[in-house]
């Protein structure tokens, strides 16, 4: 699903925020790319939904390569991915409905199809009866959910999410996990960048990516836990 | 483009102008009055162009002649004149005629004329014009034909009077064309404004839309019509108040200059047409501005 083959990014001069990044992803996988804060996690989904470009090296994703990728056929790679963020990134004055439509709209799709779909998905994320409700009256559990749903809602190849869980407490945390573990029983690829290695034990089955200082030090079944987790902090 | 999608893109163009109404309202009437100052210009023009052709229609051409020139030659030259395709008709007006003329005209003091040894006034030809045919250029080439014509004297018309209102007209078309110039460039500049702000109000959804897959076109095109909507908005208000405005000002004049500017052909159809398609051009061309500065990647 994702091929990323010595990837550098710098954003300022010789600074590098990824160095040498080799890394596959296969097709139904679900990951955990993991590392402190400034490990180069954020920059790596960047790199994947091109919202921004490596400075070296190849990325491929559903066989795209992202490095050849004329900027016009950037919408359609976007369409394979559905990405999750810590801060939601609702439209707080629109309804729950409003905020999963949107993705679907963008699509062209016609207006029975966005509303029997939207439905579903919010079914699936366990907001039904919320479709009204103004986004920003939900609780932080309740809004990852629906950005969890506007995400799957256009039925994406694979799941991005950056620190999905970083902004909820623990019970939370586990609803959302198990969210993402549904989604990647459906046959989706789920790409969870954390700090937090605690989520990691929640999933069996998971692979695991670790990043220290953009580069990667560890990847694999979750066996690479054995590395220090002290070397990791900060 | 599905009919679908455009009604979405037109339901957005909607949303877009309710993000500011009052923003939404100082575009329209800005627009709406610098396409009334431009249409003004445009209108005094025209009116002006009319009259010109219309009265220069009914200008007769007075062709005055030496003395010494005899009935045959007169006869001669007038209906040779005659057959000239811009002359209507010619009158033959002789020295003795003309001198019964101005004596009708002096009535109790006809007396003055009694001490004149002979009679001062010349024979003349009037020339009557045909419609159309007493445009700016083709006078001039007329009259000066008949100046270079053996046995003419001096030729008539309203020269000065023509000359004023040509002035008068080139004057306003240069002050119209720089003005109305301006004023539009100014629109153009408040609409790709108004367009900016609404796209700094929708930033966030712009973000999200880009995220989840939209295209350039996706975004840009409600952007585009709501530029459109502005312009055309703006644009027909305009072409209202114009209307209202030559049918206050046309009620108030004599009925003969009312009939001579032809309120119909100057505020046509077809000038209305155009002014909502300048509306348009306006709109579109200002969001297309702020779009090309603000919608990079």
């Amino acid at each position: 699903m994702i091929q990323i083959y010595h990837v550098f990014k710098a954003y300022t001069g010789d600074q590098y925020a990824l160095s040498d990044v080799t890394l596959e992803v296969e097709k139904g996988d679900f990951l955990f790319l993991i590392g402190p804060s400034g490990a180069g996690k954020s920059t790596l989904l960047k790199l994947i939904f091109c919202a921004e470009e490596a400075t070296r090296g190849q990325i491929l994703v559903d066989g795209v390569n992202l490095q050849r990728l004329r900027r016009s056929r950037i919408p359609s790679l976007r369409r394979k991915i559905g990405v999750v963020f810590q801060d939601f990134k609702l439209l707080g004055d629109r309804t729950v409905f409003a905020n999963v439509a949107l993705a679907l709209e963008v699509l062209g799709h016609p207006r029975s199809y966005i509303d029997k779909k939207v439905r579903q998905v919010l079914r699936l994320v366990g907001l039904e009866g919320k479709e009204r409700h103004l986004s920003r009256r939900l609780s932080g559990g309740e809004q990852q959910r629906v950005a969890i749903a506007r995400a799957v809602a256009a039925d994406p190849l694979l799941v991005l999410a950056d620190e999905p869980t970083g902004n909820l407490d623990e019970e939370i945390t586990m609803d959302i996990l198990e969210l993402f573990r549904e989604i990647n029983r459906r046959g989706t690829t789920v790409v969870v960048a954390t700090h937090n290695r605690d989520l990691i034990e929640r999933v069996p089955g998971a692979k695991v990516a670790m990043l220290r200082q953009g580069m990667l030090v560890a990847s694999g079944a979750r066996d690479v836990l054995t590395l220090p987790l002290a070397a990791d902090a900060g | 483009m599905p009919f679908r999608l455009t009604g979405y893109f037109l339901k957005k163009a909607l949303e877009h102008l309710l993000v500011n109404p009052f923003l939404s309202l100082v575009t329209l009437s800005t627009i709406t009055i610098s396409l009334v100052i431009f249409g003004l210009f445009g209108l005094v023009y025209l009116g002006v162009h009319q009259l010109l052709n219309r009265w220069g229609d009914e200008f007769s051409v007075t062709v005055y002649l030496q003395d010494t020139v005899s009935q045959s030659d007169i006869e001669k030259m007038r209906s040779e004149l005659a057959r000239w395709p811009e002359v209507d008709g010619v009158t033959y007006t002789s020295k003795a005629q003309a001198m019964a003329w101005f004596r009708s005209q002096l009535q109790a003091y006809a007396g003055i004329l009694d001490g004149l040894k002979e009679n001062p006034l010349p024979a003349s030809l009037d020339l009557k014009l045909r419609p159309g045919k007493a445009g700016p250029g083709t006078m001039d080439q007329l009259v000066s034909r008949l100046q270079q014509r053996p046995g003419v004297a001096e030729v008539h018309y309203g020269q000065r009077w023509l000359a004023r209102l040509r002035v008068f007209m080139e004057m306003v078309r240069l002050v119209g064309m720089t003005v109305g110039g301006l004023l539009l460039l100014a629109t153009v500049l408040v609409v790709s404004n108004t367009v900016k702000l609404t796209f700094y109000a929708r930033q966030a959804e712009l973000e999200i839309m880009r995220l989840v897959g939209a295209t350039d076109v996706f975004i840009k095109a409600p952007f585009l019509i709501e530029g459109l909507l502005h312009g055309l908005g703006g644009a027909a208000l305009a072409a209202g108040t114009l209307m209202l405005l030559s049918h206050l000002f046309l009620s108030r004049l004599h009925i003969p200059l009312r009939l001579a500017l032809a309120p119909d052909a100057i505020v046509s159809p077809l000038l209305v047409a155009a002014f909502l398609g300048m509306g348009v051009l306006v709109g579109l061309l200002g969001s297309v501005f702020s779009l090309r500065r603000f919608l990079r990647p």
